[in-house]
């Protein structure tokens, strides 16, 4: 496998990986709040995305993690973890190879944060059945997963744009999303 | 893909030895991938078994002194989730369908809990870059070395900012009207670092003749063992 | 013999700017230790890139380099060259991108590690290096595949006195061996006896470098000025420090305050002591914010330092200040704490004023040169007027322009009461102070005099 990334973008995005698990390990110790992690990961996805500008990037980023956290020993998933960061992180490169030039950056964002959100409840939601519980129940806790998960992905989604667009005004951006769009 | 590289591994050491630790690794990240999906396949009958191997892996683990209170209390919160949407939605009687439930979903999770408590991050990173191209094998040992500087640099980030008057004490983020100055005045100046430092790093490294060749060689960490 | 050569060379960013290099020519033969001085942002850093062959960016003119020629660049910070986490692995990165067998890296490893003086186990960790000693790693690290030409960016500003001395003996044995070296230092005087051609970059062109930059500086930069009349301490204490022992929870200590220290009202002091001797850390453990620590006798303004009582009173600079920029303009910048705090907003256009800055506004902090977001950030805390302030080496790397306008800042604050509590590696020869606080073989005291021994050394 040729990557598309050069070695500073492939290095940025390990590092948002890194981040993104030791920021959401430590957030853990003190917020109880389940949903809370897809505002980490869709923040640090989208950031990637808008920092190097390729689709691909997200999905990097989600498996890097997955395997950062394996390495840190954060979680309690063992192998399983890698699906936890990696699947929603998939989906919203899937989506993003769909959508392309569809919609302006903030919705595009927020778009993508709810994809990610449903491909990580989905994950549970198919988990569940795959262990037998009867479909409605599956379903209720489906929902509440992403109700959870929505809220706190819609609010890192809404800073990004801002976030990158300063980025983009103070010149460190080499090769972005934003000037795709302009 | 394991095996072959298992088996070459094992022609680099001296012939006659027990497995290596990354082997051993190896066999245990297998072990417990194969345990946490027979979790979700076996039938019910055999859930037994499972929980007997599991139980082995528990007392392994807690042998070697690991706390599994965090892993309890998911399975307590994923428990008290369950049953009362179970007796809501299906009435009391299929109760017990929902705590098997629960209890494959516990069973996926033990085998991850036992191997990321019995083997070293290190051993674990080592055979999960088998399959890696040297390039993000790279990206992820630089990260993970980076990370106490990270670390240290957002903490110091966030302490100037809180001197300087920003409202992002603990007690102050209690407030989510306050969580977008955390994002400004902490991350955005931390993932400005990160792209200075990517920069760099990237420099120093291809300064180095990173990528030169397409089969680099390896410092021999691990000379000591012999 | 000629190594490389350029010969008039353009190169600017971006069509509309004037150009950094304008014409530029330079021939480097081995053996030969080249110098650059010059002004903060003259496009120094853009050279050492250009003869490192990494430059991004396209430039004009004709580039010679000799087939034998290997280039290595040990960039400013040591701590963002760092890819591994042991001292071999580092070293052997390079081999390792080489394809150089595994069987003979150890050997090349271990020499070019004794090479740069240093002797310590391959399975060191990088981490417990001091900064010196990190520097000389990357150095070990560029000599293992053997460069003839070794580019260096600012060793001095990184480096504590001791770590300077053991850099020139380990360039002088490499020019010996005919490997040349290009530096680009603003402080060429601590490298005089190696330098055989001092250059000046100025308005992109290399002109021939005086040799009062290599003679003069010596003495003043030995000497801490102690402001002439004698103050007597009117204001109050603001600051102090019982005797301790300094230390990490269940690590050895760094050092002993031996006696009760104090920081009055007006007072501008110095606390000197080389690289880790633990002054960034009492910094922090002033403004409350360092981890990891017991409990000491320390007061400040009357209370024991926490994070979060100060409010306006206390401020910190620490090192690389502009960590901290994150606003979309110089003015925000300035705004963003007295809006926080609730104090007239005005100051913070006096205050560009005051340092003319004021066409710089509306630019973004991120733009400016290092020079000028230093100046900035150090402003933002100055704006507050705070009682006590605490400066982490705010000299550091600054060009003399900048420096000035750093002085300027604590001396106008000084006048207004503020207690200010500065640290350095290096003597300041160009700030007076009340004091000096000096840690020197474990120990915390006043130092009563001007330091016999600097002037010797």
């Amino acid at each position: 496998m040729k990557s598309p990334f050069d070695l500073q973008d492939a290095l940025f995005i390990g590092f948002c990986a890194t981040l993104l698990v030791v920021i959401k390990s430590m957030m853990r110790l003190k917020l109880g709040l389940s949903g809370h992690s897809m505002f980490l990961m869709t923040f640090f996805y989208l950031v990637c995305y808008g920092a190097v500008g390729r689709v691909g990037a997200i999905t990097a980023c989600g498996f890097l993690a997955g395997l950062v956290a394996m390495m840190l020993s954060v979680g309690k998933g063992g192998p399983l973890i890698l699906l936890k960061f990696g699947l929603p992180a998939l989906a919203m490169d899937i989506a993003l190879l769909l959508m392309a030039g569809l919609f302006s950056l903030r919705w595009q964002c927020i778009i993508l944060g709810l994809v990610g959100c449903l491909a990580w409840a989905a994950k549970g939601w198919i988990g569940n059945l795959l262990a037998g519980m009867s479909t409605q129940v599956a379903l209720v806790q489906f929902g509440i997963s992403f109700l959870q998960g929505g809220v706190f992905a819609i609010a890192a989604a809404l800073l990004v744009p801002s976030v990158l667009q300063r980025l983009h005004a103070h010149d460190l951006l080499h090769r972005s999303q934003l000037d795709n769009d302009k | 893909m394991l095996a072959k590289h298992g088996a070459h591994r094992r022609a680099d050491k001296h012939a006659g030895s027990l497995l290596s630790a990354t082997q051993y690794c190896a066999l245990a990240l297998l072990l417990s991938l194969v345990l946490s999906s027979s979790a979700f396949f076996l039938p019910s009958s055999a859930l037994g078994a499972l929980i007997a191997i599991d139980l082995l892996l528990v007392i392994h683990g807690l042998y070697l002194k690991n706390k599994i209170t965090a892993l309890l209390k998911v399975g307590a919160a994923q428990l008290a989730l369950t049953l009362p949407l179970y007796y809501l939605l299906h009435g009391e009687a299929q109760l017990l369908d929902g705590v098997i439930v629960v209890l494959r979903v516990f069973l996926a999770m033990l085998p991850g809990w036992w191997l990321s408590s019995t083997q070293s991050p290190e051993r674990l990173g080592e055979v999960l870059s088998w399959g890696l191209p040297a390039k993000w094998a790279f990206v992820i040992a630089a990260s993970i070395g980076l990370l106490p500087y990270m670390l240290q640099e957002t903490k110091e980030i966030y302490a100037i900012q809180c001197l300087r008057g920003a409202n992002i004490t603990p007690k102050a983020l209690r407030n989510p009207k306050n969580w977008p100055e955390l994002v400004y005045c902490v991350l955005l100046p931390v993932l400005i670092q990160l792209l200075k430092l990517s920069k760099q790093m990237a420099k120093a490294a291809k300064l180095r003749h990173f990528g030169k060749v397409n089969k680099p060689t390896h410092w021999p960490s691990s000379r000591e063992d012999k | 013999m000629k190594l490389i050569a350029l010969e008039g060379i353009h190169f600017g960013y971006g069509s509309n700017q004037s150009e950094i290099l304008d014409d530029l020519n330079l021939v480097v033969n081995s053996g030969e230790c080249h110098c650059i001085n010059g002004p903060t942002g003259c496009g120094k850093s853009s050279l050492l890139h250009l003869l490192a062959g990494g430059l991004s960016r396209p430039y004009e003119g004709d580039v010679y380099r000799s087939p034998s020629l290997l280039v290595g660049l040990v960039m400013q910070d040591p701590n963002v060259q760092i890819l591994r986490q042991t001292v071999g692995a580092e070293i052997a990165f390079a081999l390792e991108n080489l394809g150089v067998d595994a069987d003979l890296m150890i050997e090349k490893v271990q020499q070019s590690l004794r090479r740069v003086g240093l002797y310590i186990s391959l399975d060191t960790p990088v981490e417990i290096l001091s900064l010196g000693q990190k520097y000389r790693l990357m150095m070990a690290a560029q000599l293992v595949f053997k460069p003839t030409l070794l580019l260096l960016d600012e060793p001095w500003a990184q480096l504590d006195d001791s770590g300077v001395r053991e850099l020139q003996s380990v360039l002088a044995s490499l020019l010996d061996d005919g490997v040349a070296i290009v530096m680009v230092e603003h402080n060429p005087s601590a490298f005089a006896s190696l330098v055989n051609y001092l250059w000046r970059l100025e308005e992109g062109a290399l002109k021939v470098g005086s040799d009062e930059l290599l003679k003069t500086v010596v003495d003043k930069q030995s000497l801490i000025k102690i402001k002439r009349e004698t103050r007597i301490h009117s204001g109050e204490s603001l600051v102090t420090i019982q005797p301790l022992h300094f230390r990490f929870i269940e690590q050895e200590r760094l050092f002993d305050c031996v006696e009760t220290l104090s920081l009055y009202s007006g007072e501008i002091v110095a606390l000197v002591g080389d690289n880790g001797a633990g002054k960034s850390s009492l910094l922090k453990t002033l403004a409350g914010i360092q981890a990891n620590i017991p409990s000491f006798p320390i007061s400040v303004l009357g209370k024991r330092p926490k994070l979060g009582i100060y409010g306006a009173e206390l401020g910190l600079l620490m090192q690389r200040p502009n960590r901290q920029l994150f606003e979309q303009s110089v003015l925000a910048e300035l705004q963003f704490s007295l809006k926080r705090f609730k104090q007239p907003l005005s100051r913070a256009e006096q205050m560009l004023q005051k340092l003319e800055m004021t066409h710089l506004a509306h630019c973004s902090p991120h733009k400016l040169s290092y020079g000028q977001q230093h100046t900035i950030a150090l402003a933002s805390l100055v704006c507050l007027q705070p009682r006590v302030l605490l400066l982490d080496d705010p000299f550091a790397g600054l060009d003399r322009q900048h420096v000035h306008k750093v002085v300027q800042l604590l001396q106008q604050l000084s006048a207004l009461g503020c207690a200010i509590l500065l640290t350095s590696h290096r003597e300041l020869p160009f700030l007076e102070v009340d004091r000096y606080w000096l840690i020197d073989s474990g120990q915390l005291r006043d130092g009563a005099r001007v330091i016999e021994q600097a002037n010797v050394g």
